[in-house]
């Protein structure tokens, strides 16, 4: 087997549909050849999404430590689900209550007025005329027109 | 005898009858014929979404909303193709605006992986093509990382890496179905698959830093 056609059976190989001849001679391929043993494993890593024939239900699959070697044992230390179970019911009843305690805690502190220093104070009470006199000028037009009503009579004699 | 077969005979009579037949009949008003189409093609319809999608919620809405589109055009459908390649087209559609909605930041390259991901990037590095193979099929992490990788591609990218390889469909199936060019079709396969495959060596080449760290 070559390598085209070694590559051509990496799906036949996922889905399990491959003859055992062709399996048998696929394996053999990989094993003496490194680019395609190596172009197999980076195909493993999106087959499962893109390759796979049905996907599994999650939904029902309970999770269970991770292990790399098929004969070592789980660690007993993983909690068991009947343990699990009794934690989830707490933590589902806690949680709604905190977010909406933070949630009021947010809104209370943004709506209260800030608090007011000395020195805005004194700046809030003095009420300076000239600077009250001035038009609203938000924009550049508005500075435009401040400097059209600015022009200096005419005091010549003539 | 035959009294107590004959629901059971009913039911298979409807099974079988071809799709022609229950779309004529949606059309002539009967519409609750549409639900025995519905279920008939459900599985295939939320297989494809699951090539875009992990979160077994948006999938089931995905396809909820496909049906929706489908029964809302079954005016719109012409004989001449199977409907499977018709409602194929309206859910890659579908699946495509939803990408295209979520504005996934295009080619983000993965950062950091879980403790799962990570031991399955090393079960992937180690173990044999067999072992590869097996354990693929029980372990959540594999789809997860697979979905992270793929999430990767720009929408358009992913379309046609989804409709080429998962759904074996030919570039001007393709073409046909996102309405685009031939060349374009060829060029998007092209460029997602060489971004796939440098994304996922670097990956496989990050997990043997670690393992050698």
């Amino acid at each position: 087997m070559n390598c085209f056609a070694a590559r051509n059976d990496f799906v036949a190989f996922w889905q399990k549909t491959l003859d055992d001849e062709r399996r048998a001679q696929l394996l053999t391929h990989l094993g003496g050849c490194g680019a395609c043993d190596h172009s197999f494993r980076t195909f493993a890593l999106i087959a499962p999404v893109l390759y796979s024939a049905t996907e599994p239900d999650w939904n029902l699959e309970t999770p269970r430590p991770i292990r790399l070697n098929p004969e070592e044992p789980y660690p007993s230390s993983a909690p068991s689900t009947a343990k699990r179970g009794s934690l989830v019911p707490a933590v589902n009843r806690v949680v709604p209550v905190f977010v909406i305690a933070a949630a009021a805690a947010l809104v209370l502190y943004f709506s209260a007025p800030p608090r007011m220093t000395f020195e805005d104070a004194i700046a809030a009470d003095n009420s300076n005329a000239e600077v009250a006199s001035y038009p609203p000028t938000d924009s550049f037009f508005g500075q435009e027109l401040m400097a059209q009503n600015s022009t200096a009579p005419d005091l010549s004699d003539e | 005898m035959l009294a107590a077969l004959s629901p059971k005979l009913g039911t298979w009579s409807e099974a079988v009858r071809p799709d022609d037949e229950l779309i004529a009949e949606v059309r002539s008003g009967h519409t609750a014929a549409f639900s025995e189409l519905a279920s008939r093609y459900r599985d295939r319809v939320e297989r494809l979404c699951q090539r875009f999608f992990s979160d077994r919620e948006v999938v089931r809405d995905l396809a909820q909303e496909s049906f929706i589109r489908a029964f809302a055009g079954l005016s719109t459908y012409r004989a001449e193709m199977p409907f499977l390649g018709w409602l194929r087209a309206i859910v890659s559609n579908v699946c495509y605006d939803e990408l295209r909605r979520r504005r996934r930041r295009p080619e983000e390259l993965i950062a950091d992986f879980s403790g799962p991901e990570a031991n399955w990037l090393q079960l992937v590095d180690r173990s044999s093509p067999e072992q590869i193979v097996e354990a693929a099929e029980e372990r959540r992490e594999a789809h997860v990382l697979a979905h992270r990788l793929l999430d990767s591609l720009r929408p358009d990218d992913r379309m046609v890496m989804v409709l080429r390889e998962s759904e074996g469909l030919s570039v001007d199936e393709v073409a046909a179905i996102m309405g685009w060019s031939e060349a374009k079709v060829k060029i998007r396969a092209f460029r997602a698959r060489q971004f796939m495959r440098k994304h996922a060596e670097s990956i496989l080449s990050q997990a043997q830093r670690r393992v050698v760290t």
